[in-house]
């Protein structure tokens, strides 16, 4: 049976939706599992120093543990120095959302497109 | 609508309480072992095991003596297809069936295989249904089973059955039906059908979960050895001390189905029809699944493009219902019934199954197509694939 925060994340997932990047630095990815196709779209808004991540919004098609996987990032990653986003690790997303080694695909993409869209927004590419 | 709204009757169904009433004796004052053949205890067992014979039989025309039970329809397929292979007059070593089988029958018929059957799987059309050309083609003087399942148990179609087995005899081969999904739903009448073997089972119709029966034609005689030796029961083909509790309840679900299924039968489908109707008012880019005509009036398989099935799933909340596909692992391989028909991964992914049952109410429906559209609607809307979003 999924975990009751899987669920809620699924059921109401957070920051559903895009960044426009008019007043902010934003950062840019979207990440597709070649095993299952699952796909997660991930923006995130940086401070002007673009050393810190003001707020994410993302989109996903997928399971329900790639879109609570999609939703914990986004509350997770919500303030937090550019230098930690290395702490998101598959671990912490499995742990938190109690998910199986089966689903683990799901943290993994979550992991992959975090780390793509924080480095297109640090890398200056991201507006 | 209060509680939770169960719609996933192909999966199993809740027993009714009159099946219970009749099995909780069987529990208590009434718990002899039906081979008992020396004292009371034995003889009221036997007679519930007998008088429920007789009511399994009477729902699929059968005379009791042709009823062998066993504990479910997964066992009885296996006893079909590999009793009849390894029955001793049998010099024939091929089998034909359909891809779209339940995996109680691609699995025995891929054992078999191994051990140097031969084995023709049928492919089906986009409407799920095998061609007669196809199985006219397929059987040959080698042919010792041709096994097709009479409804589907993730898109609900009704094989031509009565069709297939007459091609079948012709060949000169027995004709097996797993005939789960349709016995007690739809008429299934094994001699208007020249069926030989038939696998039913009680928890698909109100009754118990552990006990189902193999229907064996003894005239002419359909010839099988058992999977299962020790003691003899069930003559010789099934042995094991009887479920008697369960099978007394699998007779007393088979009667009520039989009473109840006309009237039955056309209330579920207008109630499928309306579920149809709601989600298709609701929704674009839905895609029903499997004939239309040739379907059970209880089933309905529909891909919801550009979502993820179980996601929808778990969305839902209070509302059961099925995905089409084995989802939830790191390949999320897709139902083999939908590849049959066409349907791609991401469409087969996007599927979900109802099955509708005996307790469901117009306001049910209502209810849970209501909350389809409500999930579709959001997960469509946060899908990074949808176009102009």
């Amino acid at each position: 049976m999924p975990s009751a925060r899987r669920l809620d994340h699924c059921r109401r997932p957070r920051n559903v939706g895009v960044l426009t990047g008019a007043d902010e630095p934003v950062g840019r990815a979207v990440e597709r599992s070649s095993d299952c196709g699952d796909t997660l779209q991930m923006h995130v808004s940086l401070d002007a120093t673009r050393a810190m991540i003001k707020g994410a919004r993302f989109k996903a098609y997928g399971c329900s543990a790639t879109i609570a996987a999609g939703s914990f990032a986004t509350e997770w990653l919500a303030g937090r120095q550019v230098a930690d986003v290395v702490d998101l690790t598959e671990a912490v997303i499995t742990d938190a959302l109690d998910l199986s080694p089966e689903e683990a695909h799901a943290a993994a993409l979550a992991v992959r497109v975090v780390r793509a869209a924080v480095t297109d927004g640090t890398q200056g590419a991201g507006r | 609508v209060p509680g939770p709204i169960y719609l996933d009757h192909h999966a199993t169904t809740p027993v009714d309480p009159r099946v219970l009433d009749a099995m909780l004796p069987y529990f208590s004052e009434k718990f002899g072992n039906a081979s008992s053949r020396h004292h009371a205890f034995g003889w009221a067992a036997r007679d519930g095991v007998e008088e429920a014979r007789g009511r399994v039989a009477g729902l699929i025309g059968a005379n009791p003596r042709e009823i062998i039970f066993t504990s479910g329809a997964t066992e009885a397929d296996n006893l079909a297809i590999k009793g009849a292979a390894g029955a001793s007059r049998s010099a024939r070593r091929h089998i034909v069936t359909v891809v779209t089988e339940h995996r109680a029958v691609l699995d025995p018929c891929a054992a078999l295989e191994r051990n140097g059957c031969r084995i023709t799987r049928l492919p089906v059309g986009p409407d799920g249904l095998v061609s007669l050309d196809d199985v006219r083609s397929a059987v040959d003087d080698d042919t010792l089973l041709v096994s097709v399942m009479t409804a589907n148990n993730e898109i609900g179609v009704v094989q031509p059955i009565a069709e297939i087995a007459a091609i079948a005899r012709r060949a000169g081969a027995l004709f097996h039906t797993d005939a789960v999904q349709a016995a007690g739903q739809i008429p299934f009448d094994v001699n208007a059908l020249g069926v030989d073997l038939a696998s039913i089972t009680a928890h698909k119709m109100y009754g118990p979960k552990g006990v189902g029966a193999l229907y064996v034609r003894r005239r002419p005689r359909a010839e099988l050895v058992p999977l299962i030796d020790g003691g003899g029961h069930e003559r010789g083909l099934r042995s094991g001390t009887l479920n008697v509790a369960g099978i007394v309840g699998f007779g007393a679900a088979a009667d009520i189905c039989r009473a109840g299924m006309p009237a039955e039968s056309l209330r579920l489908g207008a109630l499928r029809d309306r579920l149809n109707d709601r989600l298709h008012a609701g929704l674009d880019g839905l895609i029903v699944n499997g004939s239309m005509t040739h379907r059970l009036p209880h089933n309905l398989s529909v891909s919801f493009r550009g979502i993820h099935g179980e996601a929808l799933l778990l969305s839902l909340g209070d509302i059961a219902v099925s995905t089409g596909a084995a989802c939830a692992t790191a390949s999320a391989e897709p139902s083999h019934v939908l590849e049959a028909i066409g349907l791609d991964a991401d469409l087969a992914r996007s599927t979900i199954r109802f099955g509708l049952g005996r307790g469901n109410t117009p306001d049910e429906v209502d209810c849970a197509a209501d909350a389809v559209v409500g999930a579709v609607s959001r997960l469509r809307e946060m899908s990074p694939l949808a176009r102009d979003r």
